[in-house]
């Protein structure tokens, strides 16, 4: 325990000194802009800033990604209360209550209350991230190539379980990111595989230009399809203060959404907005009086929003500690610190303790930053929203190409860009989620590494999977969540859930 | 069709079924499957030099040509969920955007050795801006040599960035 204080205090160190403070400052406030800006959100945000992360140190890499990550759900709540338009995927449930509750003319005790739940989730999170993710290391530590390889498909079939659209082509999808990830030199041969001969593919193609096409050319197409949805905020803000009766009914609901956020952050898949919502559907259930959510209850506010911070920051355990990311934005920081020459998993905690203890104090930091950022300028945020689309895209655009060019100042690479974009733009259209492909993408080099060798080991035998305990764990829970999805009636309320989110 | 003799085929319309008329009911799907079959198609054509190998010693090509196959079938899958699948329509595209914002994104991998990075930002912009339909080219213009001196100075001056600022003189 005293261990854990003093690794935790020399975290704070790192996260103190001057530069990396000025990144988290960065981050919270980009977190905040693209979360208050509807159309841009944490996943193509992080993609854009791939190649900036180039020129930093990693630990101040990783604080200013994990800043716009958990920055995002503070700004998102803005724009869903006063503006009724989710800023982000993780605030359209604040909508509901949010809302109403500005329209009722007390938009400023809601904006406090989501940025205190918020505060709150965050400290907690924080707190809960010290303390479960060394022990999950550790068991981790213990796994064998045949373990990595059973916890990477575990992880994959999560992430098909949690995208939206159907399982088969989700299924198809982590497939094609596997396939993909295999172009370029083979590690063990070091021949050239599938590189059409085009010697900038020896390497593999490029994670920034796969995330960023992926996702931020694409979504650029999808908001580029139809007029801007403009709605002026009219409503006054008036007085910050929440009245004292607001802080008896927020409180436990506060309280509640963050555990429950915490818990469901966890999950592979999970993260903010699958916590928001359970955290929102959890209140109303367990409400006296459910009549009232949809209103203006101010439940339906704090709840949402103290999970989707804690969900955003408990995600960072699975990574950390066994080194598979369990969404997009959390995959995009897994490439970004393998572009720096770490592996995530498990050996940073005792190899990079400066990286894990930063990150996690960074965060701290970054909570209290964001409600000093978010709530005195809550004016100038909103007037940001009164600049049009029109002029985003464009900036947008040039950053892109900007940022994938820098990477190996390679013309190449900028059209690929176009390649993956084209690509993320169908498959969407299609209803494939893009995000298992990447999930794949990034685990791909790992498990084939670690297949071969888990092959080599047990000199082809592949009952090796299922006769090492560990493995044959990590692969029943995988059949079973198969199962499980693939089951008639919790295959009606998966749709359900994901269509109430649309 | 009204709508509940509809539900009523959707409900009985399933294999075995005396009414089930197998005809594709989701273009989605067979769109998705036929990529999925393409690329993988395209993946065993260049794959097949690889040495495959044996489980135990795995050669290059064995996890590609694996994954290609397993891409083909799910691909096929999809495909055949078509017939059955509840109807769905196609989704609709939007070319102008999707065009014209590969077009400045093409531009700039062409022209930023060439033509070095302003005139290129400027170019990306005003290109960009024809993709959008709300675009006010005054606006516009100001924004494309905003950014184009904004990023230069950033990009080139400030991080040192390896672009060229000026063209290429033949």
């Amino acid at each position: 325990m005293f261990d854990l204080f003093s690794q935790f205090l020399s975290g704070f160190a790192t996260a103190a000194q001057p530069a990396n403070l000025l990144y988290c400052l960065i981050g919270a406030l980009i977190g905040t802009l693209i979360g208050v800006l509807p159309g841009l959100g944490p996943v193509a945000t992080v993609a854009m800033l791939l190649p900036v992360t180039f020129y930093l140190e990693p630990v101040s890499a990783l604080i200013m990604l994990a800043g716009i990550y958990y920055g995002a759900s503070y700004g998102g709540s803005t724009t869903a209360i006063l503006v009724n338009l989710p800023g982000e995927n993780s605030s359209v449930v604040t909508c509901l209550d949010g809302y109403q509750m500005a329209r009722q003319g007390r938009a400023g005790p809601a904006l406090a209350i989501a940025a205190l739940a918020s505060l709150f989730a965050g400290l907690f999170a924080t707190f809960f991230i010290a303390l479960f993710a060394p022990p999950l290391a550790e068991v981790a530590l213990m796994f064998g190539p045949a373990e990595y390889c059973s916890l990477m498909v575990l992880g994959m079939i999560a992430a098909i379980v949690l995208a939206r659209g159907s399982i088969l082509s989700a299924l198809g999808m982590i497939v094609l990111g596997f396939f993909l990830s295999m172009i370029g030199t083979d590690i063990n041969t070091g021949q050239p595989r599938m590189t059409l001969g085009i010697p900038e593919l020896n390497d593999g193609i490029g994670f920034v230009p796969l995330a960023m096409g992926l996702f931020a050319i694409a979504e650029t197409l999808r908001n580029l399809e139809s007029p801007e949805y403009r709605s002026l905020v009219q409503a006054k803000i008036g007085s910050l203060m929440p009245s004292r009766q607001d802080f008896r009914e927020a409180t436990p609901a506060a309280i509640r959404g963050t555990i429950l956020g915490a818990i469901l952050g966890l999950l592979p898949g999970g993260g903010a907005t699958l916590s928001a919502f359970a955290a929102y559907a959890f209140e109303k259930r367990i409400a006296k009086n459910p009549d009232r959510f949809g209103k203006g209850a101010i439940e339906g506010v704090a709840a949402p929003e103290a999970a989707n911070n804690a969900g955003a920051q408990t995600s960072f355990i699975p990574l950390l500690t066994l080194g598979i990311p369990s969404n997009a934005v959390i995959a995009l920081m897994a490439g970004a610190m393998m572009i720096h020459g770490i592996q995530p998993g498990p050996q940073v905690m005792t190899k990079n303790p400066e990286l894990f203890w930063g990150v996690i104090a960074s965060m701290l930091i970054g909570n209290i930053m964001l409600v000093i950022i978010n709530l005195p300028l809550i004016s100038v945020w909103v007037a940001l929203l009164k600049v049009p689309y029109r002029m985003f895209h464009p900036v947008l655009l040039v950053v892109s190409c900007i940022g994938v060019y820098s990477v190996n100042n390679s013309s190449f690479e900028v059209l690929l860009l176009i390649v993956f974009g084209v690509l993320g733009y169908a498959l969407t259209k299609w209803r494939c989620e893009p995000a298992p492909l990447l999930l794949a993408f990034v685990l791909g080099p790992l498990l084939e590494e670690n297949l071969r060798r888990a092959m080599l080991l047990s000199s082809g035998d592949p009952s090796v999977f299922v006769t090492r305990p560990i493995s044959a764990v990590l692969l029943v829970l995988a059949v079973c969540l198969l199962v499980i999805v693939i089951l008639p009636n919790v295959r009606k309320t998966r749709e359900l859930a994901f269509e109430e989110e649309t | 069709m009204d709508a509940k003799l509809k539900d009523a085929v959707a409900e009985t319309g399933r294999p075995g079924s005396a009414r089930h008329i197998p005809h594709i009911r989701n273009w989605n799907d067979v769109l998705t499957g036929a990529t999925f079959i393409g690329i993988a198609g395209w993946g065993l054509w260049l794959a097949q030099n690889l040495r495959v190998g044996t489980a135990v010693r795995m050669g290059p090509g064995w996890l590609p040509t694996a994954s290609a196959y397993v891409l083909i079938a799910l691909g096929l899958a999809i495909m055949v969920r078509s017939l059955f699948a509840d109807e769905e329509k196609l989704a609709r595209w939007y070319p102008r955007p999707l065009i014209l914002i590969c077009a400045a994104v093409a531009f700039f991998s062409v022209a930023l050795d060439r033509l070095g990075l302003p005139i290129t930002i400027c170019g990306v912009v005003i290109i960009a801006g024809l993709a959008d339909a709300e675009t006010r080219w005054r606006e516009t213009i100001v924004l494309a040599i905003g950014l184009a001196v904004a990023a230069s100075l950033i990009f080139v001056d400030g991080l040192g960035l390896p672009m060229p600022l000026w063209p290429e003189l033949f």
